[in-house]
């Protein structure tokens, strides 16, 4: 009687459904399963493959050093040879982010010669993104002003992380395009904004010099850019820069960001020229900046200017903690 | 057999299976949605990540909370794997809940614990704290000993004592990946003002190959139970939480691994004391406090750092686990109750939390209510037994066509297990799931709904055996 209820649609394809149930188990099934047998293939082949280019790449360089002339044994693997192009390629681009020098120089021109910066090329052109990312990671693995055209059109990739590295690219790059585009212009959306423009400012600060930066700081008045910037002179331990750093720290308009890596810098410095400025954020109302002025202060080993001061009574259990703490370790 | 009756039971007949085709094909659309988030992170995400290694200065920096409750035979393995992790900046603090094992004892002399006067923020109630030491051989390790109150008071114990503004709460009896804990904290790179809180994968480590804390092989264990796990574990917590994530309606962070800023538990009162399902429930607050106040916010979850956990290798611990797990879902949803079918709460509230409700919560009731109706038209009301038998096929394909295609997910984008033999019992336990393990699960599912309603609120001693370190290269030559 039931039966009856139920063989009325949809329950009367009931045996098509699980018909068909069973090709999809089936097919989904055997498609991991070759999916699978083939990655695993394809693994061995390419690892195999590299390490043969790897010998050869090495046999070339030896020959350099030792003659002062690369005796070529690599050669074209051929337009339709896919998995030796790509294992060649990431062989070259492997050792491009590792060598310097002539032997970098040599792996440049065998890149060129054998055709992977022109196939670059053209795939910074591709639709799709991922394509012309890799590809102007590529390019900028070679690191040549030539590109900086290439680069500099891609700043305005409709992708933001294209975009991104293509600025990334071009910072490295001693080309007139480089520092013609204010900061600014750096795409807001990208999520990773802080790191591509620590990595820009780094190139930069390799590129320009130091002083490049310390100008722009003099320069900079938005906030977000500034920390930035003094993020980026922090690695340069000098006196210069420790002077710009406390003279910035003293400041009421500094956004608190920037204080806190101006302490990191003169805590990494150790500069007691700049403890009467960093006395003053023990006062803080932030309390990232007092904890930042401790480690400071127990840094230089002036421990008497913390016990002047009322940071000992501070309202925050954390800062309470960590001054115990850094006294203890010190 | 009255027409009546016939009717009633073809109602219901009808209602359940309808039901099971619905939760099934909705199930499939967050595969699906899993599938396509994994396609765009997979292209992302290894940039950004070697962007974020690259500067790994501007991380911020992390506590690690670890609450231990006899966990003697895992913790020395999980702390050793927390102190070798990739990450610039980072203090583990393990919360040595009244332990009454051997777990401080083997702490103390594994990491040479010293005991220290640390001052700690006393703003979340919890009970008392006997001692805080601070390990000789690692100054970033801290083990606090405090009376037992659960694992929702240690942490608020732990949020107390760590010195960082975000925090990672993990299981003691978990290994972390070298670079996970970069990966889950890279939301907070990317969006500090609007993330929260941020989870990663949790894998089942049994049968895996471990060296010094840290998985060298993924291997299948022989276990069979653990291995129906696996299965599960892809399914319905990789697939699942991804699909939910696509949607901005991520419920669970697991309390095995989950990165939170402290400021915004500190705000919603930190964890629920008491509360067994503590990881869902802070969620559950967090969403509430944020979409009540109006504040932007965001709650992710991460699909590739991966947290390793012991799995429950005997089906008496099995039981007790998913038993809690269901109670802990019932509180937590009996909890935030106002937050269900409330458009105030956006799409947590209409369509997460119901779906939670309906299928996860009550969806054992329906199973066993639908399973009971059909076997009833079989017996009184003249239902084909043919007919009756096609169902069944229908709901074991439908439920193997939604495991092989976690499967196939979990092959595109992790490659985790690389033989195919293993590929090939994982195939065959696909299809075997919902013959028995479905079944099985249902039932201790059904008896925690029972247990909750009944008030019980006990946590359940769960045997761990411990992670099985594969031999070292000295000792196999010796």
């Amino acid at each position: 009687m039931i039966s009856r209820y139920l063989k009325a649609p949809p329950f009367e394809y009931i045996e098509t459904i699980v018909r068909t149930q069973l090709i999809i188990v089936l097919v989904l099934a055997l498609l991991t399963l070759t999916l699978l047998v083939f990655r695993n293939w394809r693994n061995r082949r390419i690892t195999a493959l590299k390490e043969e280019y790897a010998s050869m790449l090495l046999t070339e360089i030896m020959s350099l050093v030792s003659e002062g002339k690369a005796e070529t044994v690599i050669k074209y693997p051929g337009r339709r040879s896919l998995s030796r192009r790509f294992a060649l390629k990431t062989v070259m681009t492997e050792h491009l982010g590792s060598m310097s020098g002539p032997e970098r120089d040599y792996l440049i021109q065998r890149y060129e010669e054998l055709g992977f910066a022109a196939e670059d090329l053209k795939a910074v052109h591709s639709v799709l993104w991922w394509h012309r990312l890799r590809a102007i990671s590529n390019l900028h693995l070679l690191g040549l002003d030539k590109y900086g055209g290439v680069f500099y059109a891609h700043t305005k990739d409709r992708n933001q992380l294209v975009a991104s590295f293509a600025y990334i690219a071009l910072s490295g790059l001693k080309h007139e395009l480089n520092i013609v585009r204010p900061l600014q212009k750096l795409p807001r959306a990208v999520r990773v904004r802080k790191n591509v423009m620590h990595e820009i400012l780094r190139n930069w600060s390799r590129v320009h010099g130091h002083q490049f930066l310390i100008e722009q700081i003099q320069q900079q008045d938005r906030p977000d850019l500034l920390t930035y910037l003094i993020q980026a002179v922090s690695r340069v331990q000098s006196p210069e820069v420790a002077e710009l750093l406390t003279r910035k720290l003293a400041d009421p308009s500094l956004p608190q960001d920037a204080a806190e890596q101006i302490l990191i810098t003169l805590r990494n410095v150790g500069d007691p020229d700049s403890a009467t400025a960093v006395l003053a954020c023990l006062e803080h109302p932030h309390e990232i900046i007092r904890l930042r002025a401790i480690e400071y202060f127990i840094a230089i080993g002036d421990i008497e200017s913390l016990k002047v001061s009322n940071i000992y009574a501070d309202k925050s259990v954390t800062v309470r903690r960590v001054l115990q703490d850094l006294e203890g370790v010190a | 057999m009255s027409e009546t009756v016939a009717t009633f039971l073809a109602v219901f007949a009808t209602f359940s299976i309808s039901y099971f085709f619905l939760v099934n094909s909705f199930f499939l659309v967050l595969i699906m949605c899993a599938a396509y988030a994994l396609t765009r992170y997979s292209r992302t995400r290894p940039i950004t990540t070697n962007l974020v290694m690259n500067n790994s200065a501007l991380a911020p920096s992390i506590s690690i909370l670890a609450p231990a409750f006899n966990e003697q035979e895992t913790v020395v393995d999980s702390v050793s794997s927390f102190l070798s992790l990739n990450y610039p900046s980072f203090e583990v603090i393990v919360i040595n809940d009244g332990s009454r094992d051997e777990t401080l004892v083997r702490l103390i002399k594994a990491y040479s614990l010293e005991p220290t006067s640390h001052v700690r923020d006393d703003s979340l109630s919890s009970t008392p704290v006997r001692q805080i030491y601070r390990s000789s051989l690692h100054p970033n390790l801290l083990v606090v000993d405090k009376e037992n109150g659960g694992k929702a008071d240690a942490l608020n114990v732990g949020i107390g004592v760590c010195r960082h503004d975000i925090f990672c709460a993990v299981d003691s009896d978990s290994l972390l990946e070298g670079d996970s804990l970069i990966k889950v904290a890279l939301p907070f790179m990317e969006e500090p003002a609007k993330v929260i809180a941020s989870g990663g994968t949790v894998r089942i480590a049994n049968g895996a190959k471990i060296r010094y804390g840290r998985v060298e092989e993924v291997k299948l264990p022989r276990n069979l139970l653990v291995t129906m796990q696996i299965v599960e574990y892809t399914r319905a917590f990789l697939c699942g939480r991804i699909g939910w994530n696509l949607m901005n309606s991520t419920l669970v962070v697991s309390g095995a691994f989950g990165v939170f800023k402290k400021k915004a538990v500190l705000d919603v009162g930190g964890y629920a004391s008491g509360c067994i399902g503590e990881d869902m429930e802070l969620i559950l607050r967090l969403h509430k406090y944020h979409l009540a106040n109006k504040i932007p916010y965001s709650i992710v979850f991460v699909p590739d750092p991966v947290c390793w956990t012991e799995a429950p290798a005997d089906f008496t611990s099995l039981g007790k686990q998913r038993d809690r797990w269901q109670r802990g879902l019932a509180e937590t949803l009996m909890r935030n109750r106002e937050m269900i079918f409330n458009p105030r709460y956006r799409f947590v509230g209409m369509f997460a939390l119901p779906y939670f409700l309906f299928v996860e919560l009550l969806g054992p009731v329906f199973e066993i209510f639908a399973l009971i109706t059909l076997l009833a038209a079989l017996q009184y009301g003249g239902m084909d037994s043919l007919l009756l038998g096609m169902f069944f096929a229908a709901s074991l394909l439908y439920g193997a066509i939604l495991s092989l295609a976690a499967l196939l997910i979990e092959e595109v984008y992790f490659s985790n297990y690389k033989r195919a033999r293993q590929f090939l019992a994982l195939l065959v336990i696909c299809l075997a799931e919902s013959i028995w393990f479905r079944q099985i699960s249902t039932y201790w599912r059904l008896k925690g709904l029972i247990k909750f309603m009944r008030g019980d609120h006990s946590w359940g001693q769960i045997h761990r055996s411990g992670f099985a370190e594969a031999p070292k290269k000295e000792d196999q030559a010796a």
